[in-house]
């Protein structure tokens, strides 16, 4: 006959062999829940490989390397040892972009409140009739039509020609509440395959007007570091 | 001769217990505790898992004091201290029976007393007492329920996008549905394995487990083995590898991330057909497409995720805004028009920061953006937006107004009690006739 003393232990044991068994998952389990498919859900991709399925993500996750039309450009720093460029009088640098989108970026004006800035993208950066016309829509005007875009000037850039554009319209810059009223906005798009470069220009419009020279200026300063 | 004094009965010493001030204070002080560790160590250790080690546990088992003296910046180096401290769970718990313990006792003191003292008491006396008390455990009651019950996560849309779903935050699923021949409008069902049902089935637990899922609808069986929380898919660099290659790729566990969001999990799927054919797949969160499994004239996808909620209500983004500080790329203010979209009607709502849209028990919040690239390759901006449905969500508000109304019965009823006893003329004492 076991001693009193162990009677409560060995209930204890049992409580602790029963405990764990409670929680614990059959081997084969019915499934059970489901949901309805949202119609506006996108359809998933039906046969995809393996590598179809991983590879977009690893890369996008640095895992791999990307192919290099969809590598990322090069951090402003890095952009800045390739390129010289002479700035013009009266403007300043306002250093590197946090957002990293601008390579170059100066202010100019009584309350620096004019812009210019050199930025770039990987490949085509979906054209320069997209580009152009974010620009429209930037200054609250409508598309370029296929033939406006046909006649913009060109001017000399990067050792070739850029498409020049110049236009008025009310300034919402990225992030802003309200868009501002009186400005003027000046570009330059060179678009090739492996990489597109602008250069653009805003402010309040006698501001910008008064410095369409030195942005001409500028932009033919602009070349590669020897 | 004073009479020995009763011996007090069990019951009578637990209730005693469970609600003095003693315990009350003891409790508070402790919850305040957890409260600064948690907010030290979720520095290294992520709030996910910082809630779950205080406030939503039974026991603590150790504190990282290295963490916490290095989130003070105090140079330190790796030291966790073992001990033995109730959890946030329990704390709160002991608070629930304290606060209903302690306003009985007190009741029944008064009730006790009065009859000793010969006065007639009015039991509305004690209405205030009764609300403040109720209504600290209504909204511990409210923590319960949000513990157990909440659903929280995000959608994210484009500009022109519509969604009727949310992804959850922290909760995992795995996803059956059958892509082709597509069901029709309507039709279309997927299949869901709660992620409680295989994130045991660790690769370092126990190798080859596994566990089988059925369901009479599906042509065939589905094994869930060798879960991990953090994994990526890697092509092995020579052909001798111990891991288990599938289509060219095993599953590389990394070191789990203390962000819980920021951990990518994967598993390995064995499909057994009917006619006892056997596939083996990966299953992994990132994957661009799921595993297809093509069972007679049918292809079913199946898939890893965040689990998916339906809203009651669809919602489509019509223009993200986003605001600076002048001069800076700092936020000033995120804000999304949306629509909501409900049984063939429209309508324009705005969510901002702390402006949330509240519509059937749901909170949807402006949480994020983000800036993505289109096909056309020119950039558009993603706005974030959090959903929670609570069924306590607004328990706590509710709970502190009753809160506020009790203490003021209770002062009001104080007061009124000591002004009129003021208001009597002081006692004469007796005189002797000589």
């Amino acid at each position: 006959m076991p001693k009193p003393l162990f009677q409560p232990l060995r209930g204890f044991a049992l409580l602790c062999l029963l405990i764990p068994a409670c929680n614990r998952i059959e081997d084969r389990v019915e499934i059970t829940e489901s949901r309805e498919v949202s119609k506006f859900a996108q359809p998933p991709l039906n046969g995809a490989t393996s590598d179809e399925r991983f590879i977009p993500a690893l890369r996008e996750l640095g895992l791999i390397d990307k192919p290099a039309a969809q590598q990322a450009p090069p951090p402003a720093s890095a952009f800045r040892e390739f390129l010289d460029w002479t700035a013009p009088e009266g403007w300043t640098d306002a250093g590197e972009d946090p957002m990293g989108m601008r390579m170059v970026d100066f202010r100019f004006g009584p309350a620096k409140e004019g812009e210019c800035y050199i930025s770039l993208m990987p490949g085509s950066a979906g054209g320069k009739e997209a580009n152009l016309n974010r620009w429209r829509k930037q200054m609250g005007q409508p598309d370029f039509t296929a033939e406006e875009i046909a006649a913009l000037p060109e001017k000399p850039f990067f050792n070739r020609t850029g498409t020049y554009a110049a236009f008025d319209g009310e300034f919402k810059k990225m992030g802003a509440a309200e868009a501002q009223k009186g400005y003027r906005l000046i570009g330059l798009i060179h678009s090739a395959p492996q990489a597109t470069i602008f250069v653009k220009m805003t402010g309040p419009k006698d501001l910008v007007e008064s410095q369409a020279a030195a942005f001409d200026q500028f932009c033919q300063s602009i070349r590669p570091r020897q | 001769m004073t009479p020995a004094p009763q011996p007090k009965s069990l019951g009578s010493l637990v209730l005693r217990f469970f609600s003095s001030f003693g315990l009350a204070t003891v409790v508070l002080a402790l919850l305040l505790l957890h409260t600064f560790l948690g907010t030290l160590e979720q520095v290294d250790h992520g709030l996910f898992e910082s809630q779950k080690k205080y406030f939503e546990s039974f026991v603590v088992w150790d504190i990282d004091v290295g963490c916490c003296l290095r989130a003070m910046h105090i140079p330190s180096g790796n030291f966790v201290m073992p001990v033995l401290l109730p959890g946030g769970f329990t704390l709160m718990v002991l608070l629930a029976i304290n606060l209903i313990c302690g306003g009985i006792m007190r009741i029944v003191k008064r009730l006790n007393k009065a009859r000793a003292e010969g006065v007639n008491h009015n039991i509305l006396r004690f209405t205030g007492l009764v609300i403040a008390h109720g209504s600290m455990v209504f909204m511990l009651l409210a923590g319960l329920v949000s513990m157990y019950w909440k659903k929280d996560g995000a959608a994210m849309l484009s500009e022109g996008q519509t969604t009727e779903e949310f992804q959850s935050f922290h909760d995992t699923a795995i996803e059956i549905q059958q892509l082709s021949p597509a069901p029709a409008e309507g039709q279309a069902k997927v299949w869901v394995i709660d992620g409680s049902l295989f994130k045991d089935l660790k690769a370092d637990a126990q190798s080859g487990k596994g566990r089988t899922f059925t369901q009479p609808d599906l042509p065939f069986e589905i094994m869930v083995m060798n879960y991990e929380v953090n994994c990526f898919p890697r092509k092995p660099e020579s052909e001798e590898t111990k891991r288990t290659v599938v289509d060219g790729y095993y599953l590389q566990p990394v070191a789990e991330s203390p962000e819980q969001e920021k951990n990518i999990d994967g598993a390995y799927v064995k499909i057994t057909h009917p006619d006892k054919r056997v596939e083996t797949g990966i299953l992994w969160r990132y994957a661009n497409g799921p595993l297809t499994v093509t069972s007679g004239d049918k292809t079913w996808g199946i898939s890893l995720g965040r689990k998916t909620y339906k809203l009651p209500f669809a919602i489509r983004l019509d223009d993200f805004q986003r605001e600076v500080h002048p001069g800076t790329e700092r936020a000033r203010k995120f804000t999304s028009q949306i629509t909501m979209l409900q049984d063939g009607q429209e309508h324009k709502k705005i969510i901002t920061m702390n402006e949330p849209l509240r519509s059937q028990g749901y909170a949807v919040f402006q949480q994020s953006f983000d800036m993505s690239q289109r096909a056309d390759g020119t950039m558009a901006e993603r706005s974030q937006l959090e959903i929670v449905q609570n069924p306590s969500d607004h328990w706590p508000l509710i709970s502190c107004v009753a809160v506020g109304i009790g203490l003021l019965i209770q002062m009001g009823s104080q007061l009124t009690r000591f002004l009129s006893r003021q208001s009597l003329p002081p006692a004469t004492p007796n005189k002797a006739v000589s």
